[in-house]
């Protein structure tokens, strides 16, 4: 099913974005300064890279909807997405204060729950994996966290 | 090898993943086990092609061609030795190559200056760019890998670029943040979200008579290796072009000059040969360019470049002189390598067979924690987590957008190499722009880049006005 309205199709989504990253990139870089030709200033080859970004994204979001790859039905996206991202972000907030094996265990069950159910194996998993990565990165390879909160 | 197994698995999503994990380990022993990951999953890719149709790698999806009906035919057995065989072959002669030639070139590219390099790696990106899939996306990807390499503090200057105020982006954007979330977390988010989950085998009994291949056979394969691994070794060295293009080109040449081209797709031993020594042979011999000159021709060679610079070795024709027993305890690797894994890959297959059956529902919860602690454990910094997750987002959409991730990767290590090469350059020549093209190395570089680019602005215009004469002739 295709949702995307024939004047935005994704090609034109692509397209439009990458122009916008290349025009607020030559933007900033703009204010880097060019220096001269002897000794160029760190905003030339940023500027270079973001007229390229430009270009290209112009082209694409001019250009037809020829080869964009069509993915059948819409995925479903949001439910994949909010664990995998907030499992991530959970371990960079728990690892410092709460130590190794909470953080890798919370991570764990929260990723696990992208699949849509959670049966005892992951809980199982959410357990013994943490306690064989802390043997593996604290004990084993030095890494310098605390293994528990105490 | 155990990852070209798990299909939708790249050597790439792997080695970046992996990635974290050997920090703490020698230089030498880090690249060993990246690239023996690399040309491990080459060989690899092939079994599942071969007994399932689903390719580990994009570059054994034409084994699957005549290696999936042979299984079929019931001589997967047969298929599998050919493969590992003709692999063999085409690794060998690559290393081979790579043995000789390296020094050489090393020697060579001794008289390589800021120009020239400036040079080989602007035809590096424009090889890479544009041979790859759509070239408009190719040249913005490279463009915004540029930039994202760009972040951080400015050598020349000491000034911060695209930080935006962000202490923690000041020593620049880590690339074990970017490549594992660009490929591992994208990976994940793609095969959860797309339900592309392991699929499931039946479980074919293969014993070791099945494996025995016929006179006929072997005589059958040995051409095809052969030139299977002379046209990998060509698109290994070549930049952009990579073990994909070799064997679709050694299965067409198998093709053409083969007596009976009919048997192809219905289980032609040469089209199972030619392609997997190509590959093979491709894959090694990308290390060539990427050791004796510093120039890697894709991603993973970037990527492995990167590798090599962060453990404080500079790959390029000092590489020989200044550690050579680093540059030969890598070729030896190779050879032990793929000694251990033609012995391996044998009486294993039936096991690969059953590595297949782990649920993909325990796998990716303990993918995505060793990506949060082995990107954690580089610098200590959650910071570095929290991006994963974004750049994983990121690389989400592109995949959507069918933006291609590998151009990034490469502009993101290969752009500030460039600018740094530009600007010494210049300041070399005193500010005259003739000085990029002032010597006939460079001068034939850029030659090479422009006719690409000149090549592919035609390409891209015929089949504009291909795709706009189809638009014309509907109502």
């Amino acid at each position: 099913v295709n949702r995307h309205s024939d004047f935005f199709p994704p090609e034109r989504i692509g397209g439009v974005l990458t122009a916008a990253i290349g025009f607020v990139a030559l933007c900033v870089s703009s204010s880097y300064g060019a220096g001269d030709p002897a000794r160029i200033g760190p905003g030339v080859f940023p500027a270079l890279a973001a007229v390229a970004l430009l270009v290209t994204g112009l082209g694409l979001s001019l250009s037809g909807t020829a080869r964009t790859q069509r993915v059948a039905g819409m995925p479903r996206l949001l439910p994949v997405a909010v664990p995998v991202v907030s499992s991530l972000l959970v371990f960079a907030a728990l690892i410092r204060s709460a130590g190794f094996v909470p953080a890798m265990s919370a991570a764990m069950l929260l990723a696990s729950l992208a699949n849509g159910r959670l049966c005892l194996r992951h809980l199982v998993l959410a357990v013994a994996a943490p306690a064989a990565g802390a043997a593996v990165f604290v004990y084993g390879l030095g890494l310098g966290v605390p293994v528990f909160p105490w | 090898m155990f990852v070209g197994v798990l299909p939708g698995m790249g050597a790439m999503s792997t080695i970046a993943m992996l990635l974290p994990l050997t920090w703490r380990l020698e230089p030498s022993t880090a690249l060993i086990l990246l690239a023996a990951i690399f040309y491990g999953g080459q060989y690899g890719g092939s079994t599942t092609s071969i007994l399932l149709n689903l390719p580990g790698t994009a570059a054994n999806a034409v084994t699957g061609l005549d290696g999936y009906p042979m299984a079929r035919q019931g001589r997967a057995g047969v298929a599998l030795l050919v493969t590992t065989l003709s692999s063999f072959v085409g690794a060998s002669i690559a290393i081979l190559l790579l043995m000789t030639l390296a020094p050489a070139l090393g020697r060579f590219a001794l008289a390589f200056g800021s120009p020239e390099y400036f040079a080989a790696m602007t035809f590096a990106l424009v090889a890479a760019s544009t041979v790859s899939g759509h070239v408009l996306k190719g040249v913005a990807m490279v463009a915004l890998g540029t930039l994202l390499g760009l972040i951080g503090i400015d050598i020349g200057t000491g000034g911060h670029r695209f930080t935006f105020g962000l202490i923690e982006l000041a020593g620049g954007l880590s690339l074990v943040a970017l490549a594992t979330g660009l490929f591992g977390v994208t990976e994940i988010l793609w095969n959860l979200a797309h339900g592309q989950n392991a699929a499931q085998v039946s479980d074919e009994r293969i014993t070791f008579r099945s494996l025995v291949p016929t006179r006929e056979d072997l005589r059958a394969s040995a051409l095809p290796s052969l030139r299977g691994s002379l046209l990998g070794i060509l698109c290994g060295i070549l930049p952009g072009t990579g073990a994909t293009l070799a064997s679709f080109l050694s299965y067409s040449v198998e093709r053409r000059v083969a007596a009976d081209p009919s048997g192809f797709g219905k289980g032609a031993i040469a089209g199972v040969a030619g392609p997997e020594a190509a590959n093979n042979a491709a894959v090694q011999a990308a290390f060539i360019p990427t050791l004796a000159l510093g120039v890697p021709g894709d991603a993973v060679m970037a990527m492995l470049l990167g590798v090599m610079v962060i453990h404080g070795v500079a790959p390029g024709p000092l590489m020989l002189t200044d550690s050579p027993a680093l540059f030969w305890g890598i070729v030896a690797s190779f050879w032990v390598g793929n000694l251990v894994l033609l012995i391996l890959n044998i009486p294993l297959i039936g096991v690969w067979v059953r590595i297949l059956r782990v649920p993909y529902d325990l796998l990716y919860p303990i993918v995505i924690s060793l990506v949060a602690v082995g990107v954690y454990s580089i610098n200590y910094s959650s910071f570095d987590v929290v991006l994963v997750a974004a750049i994983g987002l990121v690389g989400y959409g592109m995949r959507r957008l069918d933006y291609p991730a590998a151009p990034l990767l490469f502009g993101f290590i290969l752009g500030p190499m460039m600018e740094d090469h530009l600007r010494r350059a210049l300041l070399i020549g005193g500010g005259d722009l003739t000085v990029l093209v002032g010597t006939p190395v460079s001068a034939a570089f850029h030659m090479a880049s422009l006719s690409i680019v000149v090549m592919s602005s035609v390409s891209l215009f015929r089949h504009a006005m291909a795709s706009r004469a189809v638009r014309d002739r509907r109502p």
